[in-house]
């Protein structure tokens, strides 16, 4: 009878390993997700940036190149280059 | 404008930046030479992930802005000059500390383990009414640049 219930166990513990495993590769997967949706969008605010950066509105320039400024991509920091050339500024 | 994109690269080091610092080290703003001079200077360090080649150029260009004595440049680049510790070069930076100089330049100064900039420091710190606080144990390069580490 002992025997019985360990094969019982195992096949409980086996379903509960499984389990835990699907959990943690959705929390993987939508961390993941949530990684490159906000790369994605992060990349798109840069390219808006930089299109800013060729306006003829100083206050916009100056209004990109702050935003740029405060971001960490380095996408970000080469746009800030050509804000750099700029020598309307 | 081109003086905060230049400060926002401080500390961004990329190859492809190199050769647009070096123009802005020679820019008729003073603060845009001063911003583009910090950022260069973390090419030039010692250990910056650059090839020799950058780092050869980043540093030709700091050279050449304290042989022209431009002050607020120099002042931007005062660790890698620093680092350098070059014989002699400390009455370059005094003239750049008294010429434009703040407090973090003045408390690298003080902490950089060269007796004549410390001295000059205080001086500074007298004229510009700062006080200067000593901590034993802190000092020589304690918090920045230390006189002579960059070769």
């Amino acid at each position: 009878m002992g025997g019985q219930a360990n094969v019982s166990d195992t096949g409980k513990n086996d379903k509960k390993i499984a389990r835990q495993t699907v959990i943690i590769l959705i929390v993987v997967a939508v961390l993941l997700a949530a990684k490159f949706y906000g790369r994605q969008k992060d990349l798109v605010r840069i390219d808006a940036l930089s299109a800013q950066l060729s306006s003829d509105s100083v206050e916009m320039r100056a209004s990109a190149v702050e935003e740029l400024g405060e971001m960490e991509e380095s996408e970000a920091k080469a746009a800030l280059l050509t804000a750099l050339k700029d020598s309307s500024s | 404008m081109r003086a905060q994109a230049a400060a926002a690269l401080v500390g961004w080091v990329d190859g492809r930046a190199v050769s647009d610092l070096i123009a802005a080290v020679g820019d008729s703003d003073a603060d845009v030479r001063r911003a583009a001079a910090a950022a260069l200077a973390y090419y030039a360090r010692a250990g910056a992930k650059v090839t020799a080649e950058q780092k050869e150029k980043a540093s030709s260009a700091l050279d050449r802005i304290f042989s022209a004595n431009d002050y607020p440049a120099i002042a931007g680049a005062v660790t890698y000059f620093i680092e350098k510790g070059r014989d002699g070069s400390e009455k370059v930076l005094i003239a750049a500390l008294d010429s434009c100089g703040t407090e973090v330049m003045a408390e690298f100064f003080l902490n950089c383990g060269n007796a004549i900039l410390a001295a000059a420091a205080e001086q500074w710190a007298v004229r510009n009414n700062y006080s200067v606080e000593t901590w034993p144990g802190y000092g020589s390069g304690a918090a920045g640049a230390v006189w002579g580490s960059g070769g």
